[in-house]
């Protein structure tokens, strides 16, 4: 998985590319960082790129929003699609996390 | 620790032929049982957990797959997900013996990626095998069996939505697990 971070100054949209599963830890974790060192209490992260999710990746999502609550801000998922999307659901996140479909 | 397979040679090899199995740490009889029993499936592979826990195993697994049975791209999306829970679980549950977290939040997450890293490093560990095996079992049915060398697994009785094993039941037609939860198997739709 890659991401790109743009401050869009009323939020800050994360762009995720690829695949996020279990091998993904490392990277998820200087994400989360970065995010939180934004100025913009919205994050969004934009999963159109993001082909597949793994159960470890859903676990991330889940430690992003939890992250967010600590620090005063609010996270949103927005257009997941295909096997994404499918997971997702299944996971039932939207009862936790605002998803943007 | 034992000699990895290449991420390069993973992949070629398993849409060349079917089979991979890595004889580094195995004795001559074991390798030749091994490709005995490799013969009886599609596809069959063999792998330490220090080769399997580095290479994008399942992603390679359900390409190759896709390509030999030409599985549409939802089906196939159905058969990586189940694979890479499947491997996941084996690799990290079983044969690493890394419990599921208890500490939640990021401090959670690093303890279990220090924890994995370190027991992928300890020789015992990583010389256990993950074996994988699928077969067409119907013109539009394909058997996969993931399996370890770990203690065993017993499922909860009620599944948190979106854990490993109620995505693959999800995304699997059937699911059976085998020898003490040491090995899962699964049955696709293709």
């Amino acid at each position: 998985m890659d991401y790109v971070i743009v401050d869009e100054g009323t939020e800050i949209r994360v762009s995720l590319n690829g695949r996020l599963t279990l091998a993904d830890h490392g990277g998820v974790r200087r994400m989360i960082g970065e995010m939180m060192r934004a100025v913009p209490t919205r994050l969004v992260l934009h999963l159109a790129g993001l082909e597949f999710i793994d159960s470890a990746g859903i676990g991330m999502m889940l430690i992003a929003h939890e992250e967010a609550g600590r620090h005063g801000r609010t996270l949103v998922l927005r257009e997941p699609r295909g096997q994404v999307l499918r997971v997702l659901d299944l996971a039932r996140l939207d009862k936790v996390v605002c998803i943007e479909r | 620790m034992p000699r990895r397979v290449d991420a390069r040679s993973c992949g070629r090899t398993l849409a060349r032929s079917g089979a991979l199995i890595e004889k580094t740490g195995l004795a001559p009889v074991r390798a030749a049982a091994l490709a005995a029993e490799a013969r009886e499936w599609d596809l069959f592979v063999s792998l330490s957990t220090a080769s399997a826990w580095a290479l994008p195993l399942a992603q390679d697994l359900a390409a190759a797959l896709g390509r030999r049975f030409r599985i549409r791209r939802e089906r196939c999306e159905a058969l990586g997900t189940g694979l890479a829970e499947a491997v996941g679980n084996a690799v990290l549950h079983g044969n690493l013996g890394v419990p599921s977290p208890e500490r939640r939040g990021l401090d959670g997450f690093a303890a279990l990626e220090e924890m994995a890293g370190r027991r992928a490093a300890d020789l015992r560990r990583a010389r256990l095998r993950i074996e994988v095996r699928a077969r067409r079992a119907m013109p539009h049915r394909l058997l996969v069996e993931v399996a370890d060398e770990g203690s065993g697994y017993v499922p909860a009785v009620v599944e948190r939505p979106g854990s490993g094993l109620s995505l693959i039941r999800a995304f699997a037609d059937s699911v059976e697990l085998l020898d003490g939860g040491r090995c899962i198997r699964m049955c696709f739709g293709i």
